[in-house]
């Protein structure tokens, strides 16, 4: 019944720039995607089963006055490996229309949206991941001149693969107040917003689902889910405390005995999340409690499908998103069944001339995370250690206007089992990041990095050497190498062509199983060997 | 599916020459008070709008030279940049402590929390800049950071004045 609805709405989203005059056409941008990967046979690392893959998306956006209207198609003759299996195809996987004015916003079709922190609802795009979870219905945002008051209704099917489900419906709204400008006090240093959300979820079961369900867990799953939240932040000059909790009414829940024993139950969530930032002159800091319980949310209620993009919230590893290749290594996945902690940044700028600055100044980073699961969330409740914890130290100075150095120390501990077990995974991560300017436009950037440690692949070397010609091209090699047990080297080459808005960049090379993660939601990505060819250009 | 794509270019290459306004979109500032892209359009001079994120190395460099480069910068070409920061609500914080704590002097720092401009600016990848013009169409963009793209970048900027 969608595909129709959506031709329609297709239909008169390119019927209608036709119609205007031609002086007054209004204004199109768009942009186009396309990622492709041929895989090469390889003995050592495997090979994935299909010997290519492909995804590939265009995306339009028609602006006229108030008005707007868009579409996104996605194709996939041969999703990436690693990539979500129900995504193979091709479909329109987002289209809307929408009327804008200073107070008032009427949406109709596809759209993303999150609520607070996305504890309680986020839907959003990643193509990293191959996520997009977009809601298809309507949504009406009503704002005061003085944006003192918004407030938002909204409701509609989420997307899964490449299409809305029907299966599962959302309505919710949501309140915003910004009190002082809404007390007529808009001059005021301080600020404090108040807000609520509610999010009501209708699901109904495949006949799979019902069955399995009838067998093994001997309860009816509610076919409904009331989920609310209140947020309050408050701040002056530099400092801000913002809090955060979010309830959830009876949902499945998979409760984890001893020997992977599982019982199924019904069992309400909540979350809690308090963030505090601090800044002065050129020192700012930033410190973050979380805490959740039960609170995975997905499209399909049941834990059937693995899919990262079956998820109706944003339960993010509360940890840092490292960017170095072997700090990555061995992310921490959010325990969504009952995990708590903290996470904490400062940074600070050795301004120029100072004693420790130097002539050009020097950037310092520290932060760290501590995260430990809630007892009740494991299988053994009498065992409990340290879930994860990490340090990260950053030094980057320049040291003339041609070189500049970083200097990184990510020290990390993660255990395999939530901290169900003594056993943790240490690893020390050193990197040396150094770029040196031949010319104005001619550079080139070094990293040498070493993993150290004595559980699971053991040590690991790498090392990355890019050149730039700017403001178009850059080549670049790198190797991950092993060395501490399988000594597999992971080489790759690149190149890369920008121009305005467009860039394509080639690539050769192995690539590592492993977890993919970005925004700190993560899918596995099979090891493979293979020649990309990624484009990019937006218009 | 294929000849829907062909019909869609070819659709967009007509409509393409039309002037882009930047797009009606709300932002936070550090402190989250909201910020429309469309004050940032004050009639007088061009500005710049980088958007960039906590995990991408190559924003940070830009956004650092850029802020190096502006005490030598010519001043009667005033210039405004906007380092607008696409981090999600769980880096968002850490964003927010970067710009302030990297001192990025000169360089306004502004937050898309949901990612709406992003969508509205179709951006896939950062780094990516925007120069606009003073009344706020489209003269210049770049995606990607090279060490030495804050040249070209300028001269735009320069180009844009006396436009």
């Amino acid at each position: 019944m969608l595909r129709p609805v959506g031709i329609f709405l297709l239909a008169g989203a390119l019927a209608l720039p036709g119609v205007l005059s031609a002086q007054d056409r209004g204004q199109l941008t768009g942009s186009l995607e396309s990622n492709s990967i041929y895989y090469l046979d390889d003995e050592i690392i495997g090979t994935p089963a299909h010997p290519w893959g492909s995804n590939n998306y265009l995306k339009l956006d028609y602006l006229h006055g108030i008005f707007s209207a868009g579409l996104q198609a996605e194709y996939y003759p041969e999703p990436l490996a690693g990539y979500p299996s129900e995504l193979k195809g091709a479909g329109l996987t987002g289209l809307y229309a929408s009327l804008n004015t200073e107070l008032l916003e009427v949406r109709a079709g596809s759209f993303f949206e999150q609520l607070g922190s996305g504890l309680i609802l986020r839907t959003w795009e990643d193509r990293e991941l191959g996520l997009n979870n977009a809601l298809t219905g309507g949504r009406i945002t009503f704002h005061t001149r003085n944006r003192g008051l918004t407030a938002k209704i909204l409701g509609g099917m989420p997307k899964y693969g490449l299409w809305p489900t029907t299966r599962t419906a959302l309505a919710g709204g949501d309140l915003s107040l910004d009190l002082l400008p809404l007390f007529g006090k808009e001059d005021s240093d301080h600020s404090i917003v108040l807000e609520g959300s509610l999010v009501d979820k209708f699901a109904r079961q495949t006949e799979d689902n019902i069955a399995f369900l009838a067998g093994t867990a001997g309860f009816e799953v509610p076919k409904q889910v009331l989920s609310w939240s209140g947020r309050l932040q408050y701040s002056y000059g530099g400092f801000s405390i913002k809090g955060e909790y979010v309830g959830k009414a009876p949902d499945f829940y998979t409760e984890h005995l001893k020997r992977s024993k599982e019982v199924y139950q019904l069992k309400g969530g909540n979350a809690q999340l308090v963030e505090v930032n601090y800044a002065a002159g050129s020192f700012s800091g930033t410190l973050t409690f979380r805490r959740l319980e039960n609170m995975t949310d997905r499209i399909f209620l049941t834990a059937q499908s693995p899919s990262p993009a079956n998820t109706l919230n944003y339960l993010p590893s509360l940890c840092m998103q490292q960017t170095y290749m072997l700090a990555g290594l061995n992310p921490y996945v959010t325990y969504a069944d009952g995990e708590a902690g903290f996470q904490g940044d400062l940074y600070y700028t050795f301004r120029r001339g100072t004693a420790l600055g130097g002539k050009y100044g020097m950037k310092l980073h520290v932060g760290g995370s501590w995260i430990e699961a809630l007892p009740f969330a494991l299988p053994d409740r009498d065992v409990h250690y340290l879930a994860y914890r990490d340090i990260n130290i950053d030094l980057e100075r320049s040291w003339s206007r041609k070189f500049r150095t970083i200097l990184f120390v990510s020290i990390q501990e993660n255990s395999p089992t939530h901290g169900n077990g003594k056993r943790t995974d240490a690893q020390n991560v050193f990197v040396l990041d150094a770029l040196y300017r031949f010319s104005k436009t001619v550079s080139l950037r070094t990293e040498l990095q070493y993993l150290y440690s004595q559980e699971l692949t053991r040590d690991w070397m790498a090392g990355l050497v890019e050149l730039s010609f700017a403001p178009h091209w850059s080549i670049s090699a790198s190797d991950m190498y092993n060395h501490g047990s399988s000594k597999v080297h992971y080489y790759n080459f690149g190149a890369s062509y920008s121009w305005n808005a467009l860039n394509i960049s080639l690539n050769a090379g192995r690539t590592r199983e492993g977890m993919v993660c970005s925004g700190g939601v993560c899918r596995w990505q099979p090891a493979f060997k293979g020649v990309s060819l990624r484009l990019q250009w937006s218009f | 599916m294929k000849k829907l794509v062909v019909i869609l270019l070819l659709f967009a290459t007509v409509f393409v020459a039309s002037g882009q306004q930047i797009p009606a979109v709300q932002l936070q500032d550090a402190s989250g008070k909201a910020v429309t892209t469309s004050s940032l359009v004050d009639h007088k001079t061009p500005f710049v709008v980088s958007i960039w994120m906590t995990t991408c190395k190559p924003c940070l460099k830009e956004l650092d030279t850029l802020a190096e480069e502006l005490p030598d910068w010519d001043a009667s070409f005033p210039l405004r940049i906007y380092a607008v920061s696409m981090d999600d609500s769980r880096s968002q914080k850490r964003a927010v402590a970067m710009a302030q704590g990297r001192d990025w002097d000169g360089i306004t720092a502004l937050f898309d929390v949901n990612a709406d401009l992003r969508r509205a600016l179709n951006v896939s990848s950062v780094p990516q800049v925007f120069v606009y013009d003073k009344e706020g169409n489209l003269f210049y963009t770049h995606i990607g950071y090279r060490p030495g793209d804050e040249q070209e970048l300028l001269k735009q900027v320069k180009k844009c004045f006396a436009r």
